[in-house]
Order: C-alpha cells, then sequence, then structure tokens
C-alpha cells in the first residue's frame, strides 16, 4: 500500500492511496507502528486520497491513536469523502478523533 | 416517677415443675426449658425467674413503685411452689383457656397503678415487663393487648423470663413478633432487671447475656440496630464467631456465623442484615430458585425486623466441618495442589449452576447488552469520571506520576459505545446477579451453598460468570504490587483477545511468565475455567455479550476503593480494573457489534438490518442481507400519476424507469435505485417521494451589515425544535433548482427574492430518512445581498417557527447542526473569494469552527 509523508511543522502528514480494507489494513499498520517507533508523536492523516475505510482500517486508527496517545501525542485525521465521513460517524470515530476539512486546518496547532 | 407492673403467665408447677407427675402434662414447658427458667437439680428455685422475682418482690416490698400481676387460665391460681413465696399479694386475673382476661387485666392494672388504662393521661408513667410460660400464647397475647389496644409504649420481655415448649415458636416472637409490634426484647437479665427498677447485681452471677459475639471489635463496630438483630438472631446460641463475606460498600452486612451452646459446636448460619426493601428482594430471589438448586440454598428462619431494617438466619444444613467461603479457599491456595482442590470446588459450583439454574430456565431473547448492563446511562461517565480523579490521587500520592492513561479518550469511548442501543439474540436465564466467590459457602466435604440472591434474575447468563471472572481478578488477587502492572496489562489485553485463554503451557510468548508465577497461573486457570463453562452452556457465540458483561463489572470495581473506605480494592487492584476497562473500551470500539451500518430512523421506520459496515457496498455480497421494506402512508397517498399536485413518485418503479436511467444511478435486478454508499438496512423509499436521488435546495442567503461581523445569514427555528437551520426544501419534479430557492425563501420567510445565486456545493448528504432506494441530495445555493434592499424581519413559514437574520461569525455556525454549518463555512470562504471578507476574517471563522 502506498502512503505519502510530508513534514508539517510538528506534524507528520500521512497520506494514504486508495481504500483502507482489509487487504491494505495490516500494511498501513506496520507503516504506522514503524512511524511510531522512530518516535513520531504528532500525527495527521489526509484522507483525501482514500475512497473507502472499512472497519479493519478504523482498527488500525484506534490501536495508532490509543499508542500514540499513552505517549502524549495525537493522532488528527482530515479531508474524509462523504463516504468516509458516514462510515466515521457510523462507527463514533468522529468524536473519537479530530476530524478536520482540510490538511491546512489540520496542522494548524490547536 | 414510673410504676412498673411485672405481668406473669402460666406459673404453676403442672407448665414448671421437675416432679414426674408434672413433666407429661399437656401444658409443660418439658424439662430442659422448666431448668433454663427455674434452675437445675439442687439448683431449681435459684434459676433466672426466681431470681428475678425475689429482686423484684424485695423492691416491692422497700416501696418502689411497682406491682405484680398474674394470668392464668385455671380456676385457682396455683403458682408453682418455689414461686408462691415470691408472690405475696399480686393480683390475680383469671380467664378462658387460650383468652386475654381483658376487662379484668384493666381493672387489676387500675388498682395496681392508680391510673386508668382507658385513659388518656398518665400513661407515660406506667411500663410493663411480661415473663412466664408459653411465649407464642398468652406472652404474646398479653404483651399485644398492652401495646397495640391499650397503646402503652413502654412494654418489655425478657429471653431469660419467658418460656415454651415449642422452642421455634419461641423464638419466632422474641425474634419477630414481639419487637414487630413494638415490645422491646432485653436480651441481657441485667437489662431486664434495671427496666424493672430492681437491683440488677444479684443476676450478674447466672450470666443470663445475649449470645456472645466474636470478635469484640468486629461487634462494637457494628451500629446499635444491627447489633441488636444479630443477636436476635443469634438468640438460641450461647456464642457466635462472625465472619464478614459482603466486600461492597452497599451498608449490607453478610455474615457467616458458626455457633455454640455451652461447648457444643451447632449448625453454622449465614446472617444477613440490610434495608428492608433490599432484604425482601433477597427473600424474592431466594424463592425463585429454591426449588430450582434445593439444599445447595440455605433455609431461612423468619426475619427480624427492627429501624427500617431487616435480618434473616439462614441455616447451611448438614455441614461438614467448619463453613469457608470459595474465596477463602482462592486466598489460601499457595500452592498447585490448593489450587487444584479450589478448582474442583469452583466447578462443582459452577456445574450447579449450570445443570440446575442456567438450563432449566433459559430462553432466547433479544438483548441489548448496553442496555441490559446500564452502560447507557449518563451517570456511567460521571462514576467514571469520579473514580479516575480518585484513582489519578493515589497514583500521585505513591509514584508522584500523573496517571499513564488517556482520561479523555476513555470517556470518548464509553460515550460512543454506550450510545449502541442495537441488540443480539442470546439467551437469557435465571441468574444469581451478583455471583463472586464470597457468595459460594464451601464445607470440608466439598459441599457448595449459594447465597445472596438480591439480585436474582432473568438476564444473559454471561453476566454471571463475568461478574466472577472480574472478583477473581480485581477484588480477589490482593498480592499484585504496582510493580506488577505492566504484566498485568499484558494478561488483560490477552484476556480481552482471547475468547478461551489458553492452557498456562500453550500461552504466548509474552505471557510466559505466568507458567512460573503462582499468582498469575492461578487467575488464569480459574478465568479459563470460567469462561469455558460459560461458553460450553451457550448454543452461540455471545463474546460480545460477555465483554459488555465485563466492562459493566471493571468500571464498577473501580469504585470499590479502600483508600475511601468503599471495598477492599487497593491502587494496583483498582489500576488492574482500569487497564481491563481500557481493552475492553478499545476492543468494542472496533467490535462489528459496533462496526455496522447506522441505525438511526425517524420514529415512523421499522428498525433497520444492521450489517457490518465491511457488508455496506453493494459489490459485496451479503446473503443475510434481508431488509425490512417500508413506504411511508404518505407518499403512497402523494402518488404524482393518481392525485393532482402529488410530490411522489408512483411505487410502480417501471413507470419512472426511463427517468431514473437519465441519473446514471445503480440499479438492481428489478430496476430500483441503489443508495450510493450502498446498504442502509432499509428497502423501499421510506418516507422520501422520489426513486434514487431527492433533491433538497439548501437556501444560503447572507447580507452586508454594518457592524462588527460586517455580514450576517439567514437562518430559521423549525417548529417544535430549539435548532438553527438554513431554510431548505425538496426540490419538485421537472422544478429548477433556482426557481425552488425561490420558492423556498418566499414559503419560509415571506420574501419574494429575485436575485441570482451561487452553487456552492452539490451532491450527497446524510440524512436519516435515507433508504436503499432513497436518499437525500442537497444543493446549496448561496445568495449574497449587498444593495441593503432586503427585509429585516420575516414572517416565518412552511414549518418554520421564526426566521431571522444572525451574524456571520464563529459563534453562529457554532450554534447549528453539522449539515449547516458545513454550508455556512462554504460560505465564508466564497465571500472571502468574492472579497466580502478579508482573508484574516475567513481563516479566523474557519479556524474556530469544525
Amino acid at each position: 500500500m502506498e502512503i505519502l509523508l510530508r513534514e508539517h511543522g510538528r506534524f507528520t502528514v500521512v497520506s494514504p492511496r486508495m481504500r483502507l480494507d482489509t487487504g491494505t489494513a495490516p500494511d498501513a499498520q506496520q507503516q504506522l507502528s514503524a512511524l511510531l517507533d522512530r518516535g513520531v508523536r504528532q500525527i495527521v492523516v489526509d484522507f483525501s486520497e482514500v475512497a473507502y475505510v472499512a472497519s479493519a482500517g478504523l482498527r488500525v486508527l484506534l490501536s495508532t491513536a490509543k499508542r500514540i496517545r499513552a505517549s502524549g501525542g495525537e493522532l488528527r485525521v482530515c479531508c474524509l469523502n462523504e463516504t468516509v465521513r458516514e462510515v466515521f460517524d457510523i462507527s463514533g470515530f468522529s468524536e473519537l478523533l479530530p476530524v478536520f476539512a482540510s490538511t491546512g486546518d489540520a496542522v494548524r496547532e490547536a | 416517677m414510673t410504676f412498673t407492673v411485672a405481668i406473669g403467665t402460666d406459673l404453676s408447677d403442672s407448665v414448671l415443675g421437675t416432679e414426674l407427675k408434672y413433666l407429661g402434662g399437656p401444658s409443660h414447658v418439658g424439662r430442659a426449658e422448666s431448668e433454663r427458667l427455674m434452675g437445675a437439680g439442687r439448683d431449681y428455685g435459684r434459676g433466672p425467674l426466681p431470681t428475678f422475682l425475689a429482686a423484684f418482690d424485695q423492691a416491692r416490698r422497700a416501696g418502689a413503685p411497682a406491682g405484680l400481676l398474674l394470668l392464668s387460665d385455671t380456676g385457682t391460681i396455683p403458682v408453682a411452689a418455689a414461686l408462691a413465696p415470691l408472690v405475696c399479694g399480686a393480683e390475680h386475673v383469671v380467664a378462658a383457656p387460650g383468652a386475654v382476661p381483658w376487662e379484668p387485666m384493666i381493672e387489676a392494672i387500675h388498682r395496681l397503678t392508680g391510673t386508668d388504662p382507658l385513659a388518656t393521661d398518665g400513661r407515660d408513667e406506667v411500663q410493663f415487663l411480661l415473663f412466664g410460660c408459653q411465649t407464642e400464647e398468652r406472652v404474646l397475647a398479653a404483651s399485644l393487648f398492652l401495646r397495640s389496644i391499650l397503646g402503652y409504649t413502654r412494654v418489655a420481655t425478657s429471653p431469660h423470663l419467658v418460656g415454651s415448649a415449642t422452642t421455634e415458636a419461641h423464638l419466632a416472637m422474641l425474634r419477630r413478633h414481639l419487637p414487630r409490634a413494638g415490645v422491646h426484647v432485653l436480651l441481657r437479665l441485667e437489662d431486664a432487671a434495671r427496666w424493672a427498677g430492681v437491683d440488677e447485681t444479684v443476676m450478674q452471677s447466672l450470666r443470663c447475656t445475649a449470645c456472645e459475639i466474636e470478635p469484640a471489635d468486629f461487634r462494637e463496630g457494628l451500629g446499635e440496630t444491627a447489633r441488636h438483630i444479630v443477636e436476635l438472631l443469634c438468640l438460641h446460641w450461647t456464642r457466635a464467631q462472625l465472619h464478614p463475606l459482603a466486600g461492597g460498600f452497599s451498608g449490607s452486612l453478610l455474615l457467616l456465623a458458626s455457633g455454640w451452646k455451652g461447648h457444643a459446636r451447632t449448625e453454622p448460619m449465614v446472617l444477613k442484615v440490610d434495608t428492608c426493601q433490599q432484604m425482601r428482594r433477597e427473600i424474592d430471589g431466594y424463592h425463585m430458585v429454591k426449588d430450582l438448586l434445593g439444599k445447595h440454598v440455605p433455609t431461612f428462619d423468619l426475619p427480624v425486623t427492627m429501624n427500617g431494617s431487616l435480618g434473616v438466619g439462614m441455616e447451611l444444613a448438614a455441614m461438614e466441618g467448619a463453613p469457608a467461603s470459595l474465596q477463602d479457599a482462592f486466598e489460601e491456595a499457595e500452592s498447585d495442589e490448593q489450587a487444584e482442590r479450589f478448582l474442583r470446588r469452583l466447578d462443582k459450583t459452577l456445574e450447579l449452576l449450570s445443570s440446575r439454574l442456567y438450563r432449566n430456565t433459559r430462553r432466547i431473547d433479544w438483548v441489548s447488552p448496553y442496555r441490559a448492563f446500564h452502560l447507557h446511562i449518563d451517570l456511567q461517565l460521571q462514576w467514571l469520571d469520579e473514580n479516575l480523579d480518585a484513582i489519578a490521587r493515589h497514583w500521585k500520592a505513591d509514584t508522584g506520576g500523573e496517571l499513564p492513561l488517556d482520561r479523555a479518550m476513555l470517556a470518548t469511548l464509553l460515550r460512543t459505545i454506550n450510545r449502541n442501543e442495537d441488540g443480539v439474540e442470546t439467551e437469557v436465564c435465571l441468574v444469581h446477579g451478583d455471583l463472586n466467590l464470597k457468595n459460594v459457602i464451601c464445607d470440608h466435604g466439598e459441599n457448595v451453598w449459594l447465597i445472596d440472591w438480591t439480585h436474582c434474575g432473568r438476564m444473559p447468563v454471561e453476566l454471571d460468570f463475568a461478574k466472577m471472572e472480574n472478583d477473581v481478578k480485581f477484588v480477589m488477587s490482593k498480592e499484585f504490587g504496582l510493580e506488577d502492572l505492566p504484566r498485568l496489562r499484558q494478561v488483560e489485553e490477552y484476556l480481552v483477545r482471547q475468547r478461551i485463554p489458553s492452557t498456562v503451557d500453550s500461552l504466548p510468548d509474552d505471557l510466559r511468565f505466568a507458567k512460573w508465577d503462582l499468582r498469575f497461573r492461578k487467575m488464569l486457570l480459574v478465568v479459563r475455567r470460567i469462561r469455558q463453562v460459560c461458553f460450553d452452556l451457550k448454543e452461540g457465540e455471545q463474546w460480545l455479550v460477555y465483554r459488555a458483561a465485563l466492562l459493566k463489572y471493571a468500571l464498577h470495581s473501580l469504585s470499590f476503593d479502600r483508600r475511601r473506605g468503599r471495598g477492599e480494592c487497593d491502587l494496583p487492584q483498582l489500576m488492574h480494573a482500569l487497564y481491563s476497562v481500557e481493552s475492553l473500551l478499545n476492543d468494542l470500539m472496533v467490535d462489528d457489534f459496533q462496526l455496522r451500518i447506522r441505525g438511526e430512523r425517524p420514529s415512523c421506520y421499522p428498525p433497520r438490518q444492521r450489517v457490518s459496515i465491511d457488508s455496506a457496498p453493494w459489490a459485496v455480497e451479503c446473503p443475510e442481507y434481508h431488509p425490512p421494506y417500508y413506504v411511508a402512508p404518505e407518499v403512497l397517498a402523494n402518488d404524482c400519476t393518481c392525485v393532482a399536485g402529488g410530490w411522489a413518485d408512483p411505487e410502480d418503479i417501471t413507470l419512472v424507469s426511463e427517468d431514473l436511467a437519465t441519473l446514471g444511478v445503480k440499479r438492481d435486478a428489478a430496476g430500483r435505485p441503489l443508495h450510493p454508499h450502498g446498504r442502509t438496512g432499509l428497502s423501499g423509499r421510506g418516507s422520501l417521494g422520489r426513486w434514487g436521488p431527492n433533491v433538497v435546495v439548501v437556501a444560503v442567503i447572507t447580507r452586508a451589515v454594518s457592524g462588527a461581523s460586517g455580514l450576517e445569514i439567514l437562518l430559521g427555528t423549525p417548529e417544535a425544535s430549539e435548532a438553527l437551520v438554513l431554510p431548505r426544501d425538496f426540490v419538485r419534479s421537472r422544478e429548477a433548482a433556482e426557481a425552488a430557492l425561490a420558492r423556498v425563501i418566499e414559503a419560509t420567510a415571506g420574501w419574494r427574492m429575485n436575485l441570482p445565486s451561487e452553487v456552492l456545493s452539490e451532491g450527497y448528504e446524510y440524512d436519516l430518512r435515507r433508504t436503499d432506494h432513497a436518499w437525500v441530495v442537497t444543493s446549496v445555493r448561496h445568495v449574497h445581498v449587498t444593495d441593503g434592499g432586503v427585509e429585516d424581519f420575516f414572517r416565518a413559514g412552511a414549518g418554520f417557527e421564526s426566521i431571522s437574520w444572525h451574524p456571520l461569525d464563529a459563534a453562529t455556525i457554532n450554534r447549528v447542526p453539522a449539515p449547516s454549518a458545513r454550508h455556512a463555512r462554504a460560505a465564508v470562504r466564497a465571500l472571502g473569494a468574492a472579497g466580502q471578507l478579508t482573508g484574516a476574517t475567513v481563516s479566523a471563522v474557519l479556524a474556530a469552527t469544525g
């Protein structure tokens, strides 16, 4: 699975491509874990190139959020299309993770 | 000065005499009872009754305000020879057998006290002490007559001064009926002497006291009411050793009592004292399960009621050796052999419950687990917060650091999952409701008894097993310290992942330490056994229900805080429970039960079939998908092919097939359009009129004004609502969006607007009315009024209660619901792009809104 990484101030912006589902979730998990192992603690996941998120994708996000928050960091998400937004709303992830309309909004300091 | 009337009943030799000619008589109380009252052998005549009467006689002769009244149902008054010298000058009243000689009693009391028992004055100056035989007959009747009919408040008796041939009835009177009637039961002979105003020192040598309660410091710690109730329950013993069983902070008292009569050990009892309301629930619980569990639940004695509290003694029949709770066996298991012994007892308990209770009462039911376990109530969040505050304080005090958990995330997870009211089909049966190891009593012969049925009821069976697992892990594993927390956290995460934990030999590598550490090994063994029995019992795999039950109890365990006087958990146990809450919340958050298509619907809709979000796309095969079909009656009544002005498509899809073909949406084999985001759990059109997309025009009207923000936005409040929303309505068949916008503004605000609009966005919008075949798309249109030629005030219509201008700023945007807020933010961007707002203002508004 292709994931682009960019640095935006204190945030590392992670931009997965295509769907985040059972097939791609293990790879995504591995790449996010690698980031955490490198000490990255401020992550924005940019969903602008993600057409669909399945439950496996949500599990990856939650386990990453749990690990990152335990070490005092933060996981933000942005650029959700309507389908992904609905999945976030259905599952309650919209309340669990800070959701932003754009990458710019997401990397702005709180 | 208070006048004391001592009233004696049935004191003849035919009742109390120890000569052979009396012993077989029909009214004799029996040799043992006679000797208890009168003294045995050479001491006959020196027992508590003659000693008390001698002291009373002496006091009377010395001029104390006291009188003696003797009742009998025989024509003469043949007082026992040993007592006769002590009752000289007594008033004698004779009545028919069994009757209360009320009229002569009133006259005698009047003569003795000088006050009329039927008059209203002078009554507080008289008190009574009942003594003699046939506790359940004339003692009771005379006491009730004085207390309930004549209304005297100071009426008393003492177990050492009354007796009966029927021990059961005698104890029942003293424990329940007399106290319940307001008669004081004085458990010590000295108290009776003090009550009657006679010399109490002569009573001391007789040692006629209440049952001696041990340990003494425990007895002293009991409240006055609880102590008196316990003493009454142990009335038939001379010594009782109590072992507390209840570990919570509910205020109830649950005790295992070993008893002695003199030097002889007797059958033990379980004693319970609680509020009357709670105890009634408990007694109801016993009645529910007694037929099913037989001798494995204790047998009740009559309850004792006092000052709003109720106590019962429960007999554990045919016990072999000293009793102990299963918790004692767990805590004492310090070797593999002892652990095995504990497991045998646990197996027996679980097998007993499974075969007799659960299997015999089970039925399949639809259960919403979070609701069934009261996880949905707002108070859960408040309790979590309070408990976390306390645990964080303890953590700080002990380690100097901050709690190593994200509290906000825990609260959000709990708030998110507890809103899920969806259900599962599962087995419900009669369950104990508070099944912990303390509520299982064992003897040396490995017999078991189950006690404390207060919470018994028909619930998912997982509740009992999860409760037992919870208490084993957090309440009873007291030997863990703070240094064990990382490993406890690992174990907890494993137990949430693994439905049936592996044998110790097959544990994952990161849990190998359990193999060499008995504390962990014991805990894992017990959890494995509990879950094995639970899931053997179930036909289906309801792991979700079990985890929801674990969450309920783990959350509750956070309050069992020893430092706050609320239980027996110290910081390591509280942290262990907290790690469990964290693991369970994270796990349940991404469970399939949570990740299912959204269930919200208007109240008129049938419940949606909630498949996993992974099965939502139409491209994914989902053979189990059979959603209910629903079309609202008003949609059918407004069929545009039948009704003039009708706004709904015909139900016959073939009649609109050509129109649908132009929309380019996916369709099923029947030609019905398919929701662009996949399955919704409901077939048909619901309350939406059109097959496929139902276009809604949303009016974003802004104007320039002089003032701080410089811009305003038109917002309305729909009837029966307090929300502020943008005006909107469906676009009619063959109506242009621009025309629909003008119609909406005129209908909602009474303003005939004739200005061009700019499209801010067009596309799908989530709407709870959506179905598999009908959904909402919005055409969001923005009109910015710059020439000032617009009304300041409007007349609301079309379902709006009011409509007016509001400042277009962050405060307003944050007040409106999510869809309207998104459109308002889009308008801010558009106004910025058009130069109506500065870049800084746009950035500030967007940053302050979400």
